[in-house]
């Protein structure tokens, strides 16, 4: 099993000093109330479009995605009567075995080009995310996909697995109009231009890279027509602009405005604050490799010793909890009963003098552009010299301390703070397997730890996920106990999903399985 | 050389050049004496106070406090320390390699004054800040880094005014005297050329003290100079940035110890440019 990704960390920092502070400060006015009318919808979102390719999209354009293609099914937010919902398949059923996998489409889908969404076009575009795609690794499961008949489709998988999360997947499972695939295959920049060949309720209309990006209406969606007949989304990396843009009425909603800023807009009558449960988490890797890291007793003293409770108020502005090993909260195989460190700063400084540690000095590294571990790092660093520990901690962009991981584990950081959360909702073939099963080579499994009761668990649970989902999460369950245990790394906290919500909008939802994306088809104005 | 006295005088009648020698002896002390003056010296080290967070400024934080709880005067007043000593390195070292290449350009002349001149524009060809930057980027962050990548986009300025001063003290009949009389090459430079090219070399890094803590400051501001938990005046001001519409105090302060500061060196460099130079007096 391939677990390969190509993505993680967003967000930069704005240039400007003194001035600029001056001159936000100064024009944070509140005229709201902007382009809602008429039907348009102005969003001003941090997502960054790296493909307009569905296959190949492994980033931050799933903010867009989610509107304008469909996957066969979509796996429901938490707290949903069912799991799932149809998309474009409407009925789904699986052998008692779990090895085939039946779903049966909906009549009356169309690609925006106006052909017919069928299953040779759900083959074609499986088969492709398969072989091609950025999140191809999620379709290792499956040996073929077999067209029944125009409105059916069959998955012949080699060993089981939960097909309907991965057939929901909010990457690599999106339906994609045949004539799309063959054209991209002939002509790589395809998609360059900002086109799309989905089926969802808005079709993109115009991108200007960086800047903006217009989906409009879709007319013959087979669903409900949506409220907002345009969607007008600004590119805007900065939170803090985000924020300011939202408040003088120039957009309707923000998607990135900064945890720091809840504080003020909850006490903002026109906007209410809501936190949701997400599948995002802080971990952190020792690098076992290195002595005495290699050592289970150090590992363990040294997380008695990071104040969590702190980290959680300073990092996740109240927004966050305590993380129960590497799987956050809402996620299978998220299990409630695995155990977490306390600071306990005598015990910590009494176990590294046991082992015989003195004058240790760590490497630590965290994501420069992650304004969260920028707020919290400094706590790790006071809080390890506080038992004696120096520490020479280093903000670097997410990308070079991620190539410093991977390249030698001899000269890597001693502690490498990572910001993570799995591709679809299976931490334990994502978490699990990919922060710490062992592998030939390091690449998200940077504590380089190699624990071979710990990889038969992982394994073993991943067959049975499909099948006997209980089962599955027991072992994962022993397998975060054996974590717990041996401490290849430290699990900081999960934090939540927070989005500021003006009262003019109706229909706002968030779903921890699309974490990226907002569901615009859904939204309307207040009446 | 005009003599302290001169100077003393002259300030007393230029009411702005003395605002900036008061501003920056201010600064000067608050740097040397911070331990003493600061009202939380752990905090302003970078220790932080969890249970302090989102105090605004009152009785007991007069600046309010950050982030992390930490006593915003504290941090302000500990960050005079890298803004000066980052300030008086970089125009230090920056002016010790560009006086010296210059020196060699400007007397040597022929092929020698071409490769450094060449050299110079090529560096020169770049605005100081984004070169400072490309060059810590690839040195990785930190104060150190981040003096030595503005050290790289400061000298060629230095290197280029001391060039042009030493080419045309070279054709003057004093220097020309000495090196009839056979006075080695070495000491007609150290006495006559470097001694007559001192006056605007010291205009220049006064005017220079300011807006290099100004670029220092950007680069922290981006993450690419001082590393938290530093008390540095660009790493406060950009870790307030996202809480500018909350906590105002986290932000401003810091920003208004740089505006102080640069203005104190601007206003103190006018003056000792027109102190020094008689031609530029008003």
């Amino acid at each position: 099993m391939k677990h390969f990704f190509s993505r993680r960390a967003s967000g930069t920092r704005g240039i400007a000093i003194g001035v600029g502070v001056l001159l936000i400060a100064a024009s944070a006015s509140a005229t709201n109330g902007a382009a809602a009318a008429n039907g348009i919808l102005k969003v001003a979102t941090s997502a960054a479009v790296t493909t307009w390719d569905p296959v190949q999209s492994f980033s931050t354009e799933a903010f867009y995605m989610t509107s304008l293609y469909e996957p066969l099914i979509w796996k429901n937010e938490v707290g949903a009567a069912t799991d799932y919902s149809p998309a474009l398949a409407t009925t789904w059923s699986h052998s008692k075995d779990g090895l085939t996998w039946t779903f049966n489409l909906r009549s009356g889908a169309t690609f925006h080009d106006g052909s017919v969404v069928n299953a040779a076009a759900v083959k074609a575009s499986l088969d492709s995310a398969k072989k091609d795609g950025g999140a191809s690794f999620i379709w290792d499961p499956v040996k073929s996909i077999e067209v029944v008949d125009a409105d059916t489709v069959a998955f012949h998988l080699s060993y089981s697995a939960p097909l309907d999360l991965i057939v929901s997947s909010s990457y690599g499972a999106w339906i994609v109009n045949p004539k799309a695939l063959d054209a991209v295959a002939k002509d790589a920049k395809y998609y360059e231009s900002g086109i799309d060949a989905g089926s969802g309720p808005y079709t993109l209309t115009s991108y200007s890279p960086g800047t903006e990006v217009v989906m409009s209406a879709y007319p013959k969606y087979w669903g409900p027509k949506p409220a907002y007949s345009i969607v007008d989304a600004l590119i805007t990396s900065d939170g803090v602009t985000a924020q300011q843009m939202l408040t003088s009425g120039q957009v309707d909603f923000a998607s990135n405005i900064p945890l720091t800023s809840m504080a003020s807009l909850k006490s903002n009558h026109k906007y209410k604050v809501n936190a949701y449960g997400s599948p995002f988490n802080y971990v952190g890797y020792f690098n076992t490799l290195r002595a005495p890291l290699n050592n289970p007793v150090v590992r363990q003293a040294l997380s008695m010793a990071i104040p969590y409770s702190d980290i959680v108020k300073v990092g996740g502005q109240g927004y966050a909890t305590q993380a129960r090993g590497p799987v956050p909260a809402g996620i299978f195989p998220y299990d409630s009963a695995t155990p977490q460190y306390k600071k306990a700063l005598a015990t910590a400084k009494t176990m590294l003098a046991k082992a015989g540690v003195k004058n240790l000095k760590l490497k630590i590294t965290y994501a420069s552009e992650n304004g969260a571990e920028a707020r919290f790092a400094p706590l790790i660093k006071s809080a390890f010299e506080s038992i004696g520990v120096s520490v020479d901690i280093q903000a670097m962009l997410f990308s070079q301390q991620w190539s410093l991981a991977k390249k030698d584990p001899a000269n890597a950081q001693d502690l490498f703070i990572v910001y993570y959360w799995p591709t679809y909702s299976d931490a334990g073939s994502d978490n699990l397997y990919s922060l710490f099963h062992s592998s030939a080579k390091p690449f998200f499994n940077l504590s380089y730890w190699k624990n071979t009761q710990y990889d038969d668990l992982i394994d073993k649970a991943a067959t049975l996920t499909g099948t006997d989902r209980a089962a599955s999460a027991a072992l994962y369950s022993q397998a975060m106990k054996i974590l717990y245990d041996q401490a290849p790394g430290i699990s900081f906290y999960d934090t939540k999903a927070v989005y500021v919500v003006p009262k003019a909008i109706t229909g706002f939802t968030y779903n921890i399985n699309y974490p990226f994306s907002l569901f615009f088809a859904k939204w309307s104005p207040t009446k | 050389m005009k003599t302290l006295q001169e100077f003393r005088r002259y300030l007393l009648r230029n009411k702005l050049s003395l605002v900036g020698f008061l501003l920056v002896n201010f600064i000067l002390l608050v740097a040397v004496f911070a331990p003493w003056i600061a009202p939380s010296p752990k905090e302003g080290r970078g220790v932080e106070n969890i249970d302090h967070i989102g105090f605004g400024p009152g009785w007991h934080h007069w600046m309010g406090t950050d982030i992390l709880g930490r006593d915003v005067l504290s941090r302000v007043i500990y960050g005079a320390r890298p803004a000066l000593l980052i300030a008086i390195c970089v125009v230090l070292v920056a002016a010790t390699v560009g006086t010296i290449l210059g020196l060699i350009a400007g007397y040597m002349g022929g092929w020698i004054d071409e490769v450094i001149m060449r050299v110079c524009d090529l560096f020169l060809s770049f605005p100081p800040l984004l070169l400072a930057l490309v060059a810590v980027s690839l040195l990785g962050p930190g104060l150190t880094h981040a003096a030595l990548a503005l050290v790289i986009s400061w000298w060629p300025w230095y290197a280029r005014l001391v060039r042009g001063e030493a080419q045309s003290l070279k054709s003057r009949a004093f220097v020309e005297v000495a090196s009839a009389m056979g006075v080695s090459t070495f000491t007609i430079v150290r006495r006559h050329i470097f001694r007559n090219v001192t006056t605007p070399l010291i205009i220049q890094a006064a005017a220079d003290l300011g807006t290099v803590i100004l670029a220092a400051g950007s680069l922290a501001f981006i993450g690419l100079g001082a590393q938290p938990p530093q008390s540095d005046w660009g790493l406060m001001v950009a870790d307030g940035r996202g809480l500018v519409f909350d906590q105002w105090w986290v932000a401003t302060f810091p920003g208004l110890a740089i505006f102080i500061t640069v203005l104190g060196f601007n206003l103190l460099g006018d003056g000792m440019r027109d102190f020094l130079d008689p031609r530029s007096q008003k």
